[in-house]
């Protein structure tokens, strides 16, 4: 039997450990703001040039703490009270004044600052450390300053990472603006990037790629044209999902599979069962069991109850390799549209019990067909 | 004449076009006096082959291990030749006789082989934590269930808990709801806490034998320093979350498991731990609280900092004596849970494994809203559902960090 350390009891009372932080935060957010934007800029200075620098370690510890501090959410008065003692004296009144002080003039500061210092004549390795600074309190009105950055080699994936996490349309038309222009590793990090953000003005850009030489490229235009439903893609990504197998080809068939259910999200059911009823064939003619698999559940995700009949189909088949996680498959399906569609779900579950002997997945069927807590 | 060598696939996609509801094909039907079984031997390859490699492998059973993949080819004994010794992994991928993979690489490099483990219809060893970040979890899950593959995580402590009357007993309680509130119910795990240099020297000379490009992968570019990589990676936030996701996960997943919460996560996790951390290197901590819908607490400790925890504790566990007769007949009546199946069994009957994909990614998500609140020195609030971080924005930004291309989910 599995032993813990002898339990504590003592009498409650407020954290300790998260007020002693929050106040920590406060009082260095409040003197550091104090000083304005040259006592951010002079902490990036002390940082220091040079990634790893030992002088530096203690001003980017405090610069850190800033981003961070910066982009602190807004707390209301009553959760300051609940979580600090006003009978902390100064600590407690400030970190009631570190509430009622907006928090968004706090972080145009920090972030502007950190912002700002971008253009400044600071090292490359300097200047991703901000941008990974932004990352964490970056907001619309820092786009402007990192835009520059991903015409440079070195410092494109730091500035990507920030506008992602910055996200937005500001974030997205600075990707989809430099897109255009970007050519080897650039391109493949920007194009990934509108890809995630599910960027759909940059499709005709995007599509330019999927028939690049370089496989990085190719495959980066594949999935974003996925990510963003982009159904002019559609072929493409099945023509190279139907290639030989190969770490292509399979990447080529998960993109498929995603862009249909990204059609399935926008109403676009029939191709996005198209697409899945050719990954299935295809998968076949490749006796590639576990792609027949993927290719059902996406079926199921995108015909939700009217795929009931291809669940049966696979819950009678005599390869237990597909047999067996399709009964799986079928009880995800099952419980999905217990709900809304019960006569299918219902046909779904009196099936899993012939078609597998998996326990968990029985017992599951048959406490629900049962009416019963599964 | 040349002897055709069985692979495990090769029998069980023969025996499947032959006869009808096949589970588990007796040894005696096949193979004869001195004869390796087809349907027992599977053949692995190591990705990863540094300190862990293939520590845990032995719960497969019968096996056959036909290559090893790793970016510093000292630690394969020599270069890559594309036949027992590769260097990127999604070649090996591409190895028709290869049934399981063991993922032994740095956690930042878990989810991805995973995930492309799983679209080349491979089954899965992977060591803990199954992730980096909270999004790759969900990610692998999807995978490991769309594609049909069997996955195993790299700690097995609930298998003896599953096994255990009191943790038994206590899994059904909370399984079926027998008990209104768990407040006041805390588990207490464990972890270590060594730590990051947030002082490294300057950038060293790459060493001919790695592939820095490949090793960092997915994590953001950083000048090459010997401290950073080789073991020593796992105290820096780039590539994983310190001794808390090293360690924790052996000491939260039997938790995780006899508390019947393998299918959700925490709503709040409060730290107790000096603020701010560094950027790069993991920092102490004291121990974190993470607090479940239902009240139970789990406290993930064994930090650096001695501080006591700060609430009451009224138990540990549940049983029968803490419910009404109506509740303990109800118990009575509901079923135990089906044995945790054994990875080897699971990758030849294929069923899923008690150490599963789901119930790898909850346990990581515990983890790393524990280390989002220590590096954010604030309590957060998770929704386990939508799987996002509620009422903070820049929390929130840590749930699904952008990889680096061309790497990505």
């Amino acid at each position: 039997m599995q032993r813990t350390s002898t339990p504590q009891s003592t009498p409650r009372k407020a954290g300790a450990g998260a007020a002693a932080a929050f106040m920590t935060a406060s009082l260095i957010g409040r003197r550091a703001a104090a000083g304005g934007k040259e006592t951010v800029k002079a902490l990036v200075n002390q940082v220091g040039e040079t990634f790893g620098a030992k002088d530096g370690v203690q001003a980017k510890y405090a610069l850190h703490g800033l981003a961070i501090w910066a982009g602190r959410p807004h707390r209301s008065v009553d959760e300051v009270l609940k979580a600090i003692p006003l009978t902390d004296g100064e600590a407690g009144e400030d970190a009631v004044a570190d509430v009622l002080h907006a928090p968004k003039a706090d972080r145009r500061l920090v972030a502007g600052a950190l912002a700002e210092e971008l253009a400044a004549e600071h090292s490359k390795e300097l200047k991703a450390f901000l941008c990974r600074q932004l990352q964490w309190c970056g907001e619309a009105e820092d786009v402007p300053a990192l835009a520059p950055l991903l015409a440079d080699d070195r410092l494109c994936e730091p500035a990507t990472q920030a506008l992602l996490a910055i996200g937005g349309e500001s974030a997205a038309k600075a990707l989809r603006d430099a897109l255009p222009k970007a050519e080897g590793g650039r391109r493949v990090t920007i194009l990934q990037a509108v890809g995630r953000l599910q960027d759909a003005d940059s499709a005709a850009e995007a599509r330019k790629d999927i028939g690049a030489e370089d496989r990085d490229l190719r495959l980066t235009a594949l999935w974003s044209l996925a990510k963003m439903g982009d159904g002019q893609a559609a072929e493409a990504e099945l023509d190279a999902a139907a290639a030989d197998p190969s770490f292509t080809q399979r990447m080529a068939f998960a993109a498929a599979l995603l862009l249909a259910r990204r059609l399935a999200e926008s109403g676009k059911t029939d191709a996005a069962e198209a697409i899945c009823r050719r990954c299935m064939d295809q998968a076949e003619q490749r006796e590639t069991v576990h792609e027949r698999l993927a290719a059902l559940d996406a079926l199921g995700d995108v015909l939700r109850g009217k795929a009931a009949d291809d669940m049966l189909k696979a819950l009678d088949s005599k390869d237990l390799r597909y047999r067996v996680p399709a009964a799986r498959t079928a009880l995800r399906l099952a419980k999905a549209i217990r709900k809304k569609d019960r006569e299918a779900s219902d046909r779904l579950l009196k099936k899993i019990p012939e078609a597998t002997e998996e326990g968990f997945v029985r017992q599951e069927a048959e406490q629900l067909l049962a009416g019963k807590p599964a | 004449m040349r002897h055709r060598t069985w692979t495990r696939r090769r029998f069980l996609g023969a025996a499947a076009a032959g006869a009808a509801a096949v589970t588990i094909v007796p040894r005696h039907v096949v193979g004869g006096p001195g004869q390796e079984v087809p349907s027992d031997t599977v053949t692995y390859a190591i990705i990863g082959k540094g300190g862990r490699a293939d520590k845990g492998i032995g719960c497969l059973g019968a096996r056959k291990q036909i290559a090893v993949c790793d970016v510093d080819y000292t630690h394969m004994g020599g270069p890559a030749d594309g036949k027992t010794r590769y260097r990127d992994y999604r070649r090996l991928l591409e190895r028709k006789d290869l049934d399981v993979v063991c993922i032994a690489t740095p956690p930042h490099w878990h989810a991805l082989p995973c995930i492309h483990a799983a679209q080349a219809g491979k089954d899965i060893f992977c060591e803990k934590p199954m992730t980096k970040f909270i999004a790759e979890g969900r990610a692998v899950v999807d995978a490991v269930e769309r594609y049909g593959v069997v996955f195993q995580i790299g700690t097995f402590g609930r298998f003896k808990n599953s096994t255990n009357k009191g943790h038994v007993e206590n899994h059904k309680i909370i399984k079926y709801g027998l008990i209104k509130s768990l407040d006041g119910t805390v588990a207490f795990c464990n972890a270590k806490n060594r730590t990051g240099d947030p002082a490294l020297p300057p950038e060293d000379e790459v060493p001919e034998s790695l592939d820095y490009d490949l090793w960092l992968g997915p994590a953001p570019y950083k000048p090459y320093n010997k401290n950073r990589v080789h073991y020593k990676n796992r105290f820096y936030w780039d590539y994983e979350g310190g001794d808390l996701t090293n360690f924790g996960a052996h000491s939260i997943d039997p938790w995780q498991w006899s508390f019947a919460k393998d299918f959700t996560s925490p709503v709040q996790a409060r730290p107790c731990a000096p603020w701010p951390q560094h950027p790069d290197a993991v920092g102490p901590f004291a121990w974190v609280e993470l607090t479940y819908a239902d009240g139970l607490t789990m406290v993930l400790g064994g930090g650096k900092i001695t501080l006591p925890y700060d609430r009451e504790v009224k138990r540990q566990m549940v049983s029968a004596k803490d419910l009404d007769d109506a509740s303990r007949q109800q118990l009575a009546e509901l079923p135990d849970p089906p044995p945790l199946v054994e990875f080897g069994q699971a990758v030849r009957t294929r069923q899923r494994a008690g150490g599963h994909a789901e119930s790898s990614h909850r346990v990581c998500v515990a983890m790393h809203l524990a280390n989002i609140a220590i590096r954010l020195g604030r309590t957060i609030r998770f929704d386990p559902e939508t799987e996002r971080i509620v009422g903070d924005e820049q929390a929130d930004r840590l749930v699904d960090i952008p990889m680096r291309a061309p790497w990505h989910l």
